[in-house]
């Protein structure tokens, strides 16, 4: 009955269910900031499981699982993309239902004008700014997952901080400016 | 703040001393920047799990439970 133990071994199917069933809030989060829309990005994460089930065999026990389960993620919502170009437009009417209204934030952005602004990005950076800022991945675990060297991570990143910052400092959210130095430049399309 | 300076440096040749990376600068617990993506991601991880993701699973606790052991 019992399985010889060899080195690489897919995981056992129940154990690969509960990772998957552990792992589905982070994978929705993540969606959400790429997609924008609650609807969206369930959907997504929902494929990228069923997706994940069935390549399960092709997952090595012991890796990175969440890397692993958040590059399928982010390949199936780059495919979606190329095939459905109206994702790359920010609807302010969706934006309006993406969250629900939370108590004002008296201490920092406002969520909402931070995900309204990530979706005029283009998803590269919103990508690294989700990873690196909202997930906390490391540089390295996010240049497995996007495929990419980490030289790019970073210049991504800095280039995303740099285009989120100059949208929400502009003309519709008012606080306090960073004070000296000119503003950050306007947000240039560059990948 | 010394985040237009950290940003336009060249990373390869960044040596990192003193000077926070952008990453480091991101998810330090002041960042305004880090402070609402950190909220985006914990708002949408906090709700509960829709019944779909549920009935998803079912279908896969289905496949587990109909499996004929490969041995």
């Amino acid at each position: 009955m019992n399985d010889p133990a060899p080195k690489s071994v897919p995981l056992d199917d129940k154990d690969f269910r509960d990772q998957l069933v552990a792992i589905i809030p982070s994978l929705r989060a993540f969606a959400r900031g790429l997609c924008g829309t609650r609807d969206m990005a369930d959907d997504m994460v929902q494929d990228a499981m069923t997706r994940a089930w069935a390549a399960r065999q092709s997952y090595a026990a012991g890796s990175n699982f969440r890397a692993w389960m958040f590059m399928i993620l982010r390949n199936h919502y780059y495919t979606t993309l190329r095939k459905n170009a109206r994702m790359v437009s920010w609807d302010p009417e969706v934006a309006e239902r993406v969250l629900v209204a939370g108590p004002t934030q008296q201490d920092g952005l406002n969520v909402r004008d931070v995900q309204a602004a990530l979706q005029k990005l283009p998803a590269e950076q919103r990508e690294v700014l989700l990873l690196i800022g909202a997930n906390g991945v490391s540089y390295e675990e996010a240049a497995d997952i996007m495929g990419c060297a980490i030289g790019t991570i970073k210049s991504r990143l800095a280039r995303g901080r740099v285009a989120l910052t100059a949208l929400i400092d502009g003309p519709a959210y008012k606080d306090e400016p960073s004070g000296k130095g000119p503003r950050p430049p306007a947000l240039s399309p560059t990948g | 703040m010394h985040l237009q300076e950290t940003i336009t440096m060249p990373e390869e040749k960044t040596p990192e001393r003193g000077l926070k990376s952008v990453r480091e600068a991101t998810i330090a617990g002041d960042d305004p920047i880090g402070k609402a993506l950190r909220r985006l991601h914990d708002d949408v991880v906090a709700e509960p799990i829709p019944d779909e993701f549920l009935r998803l699973l079912g279908e896969i606790e289905r496949k587990l439970n109909g499996a004929v052991p490969s041995e």
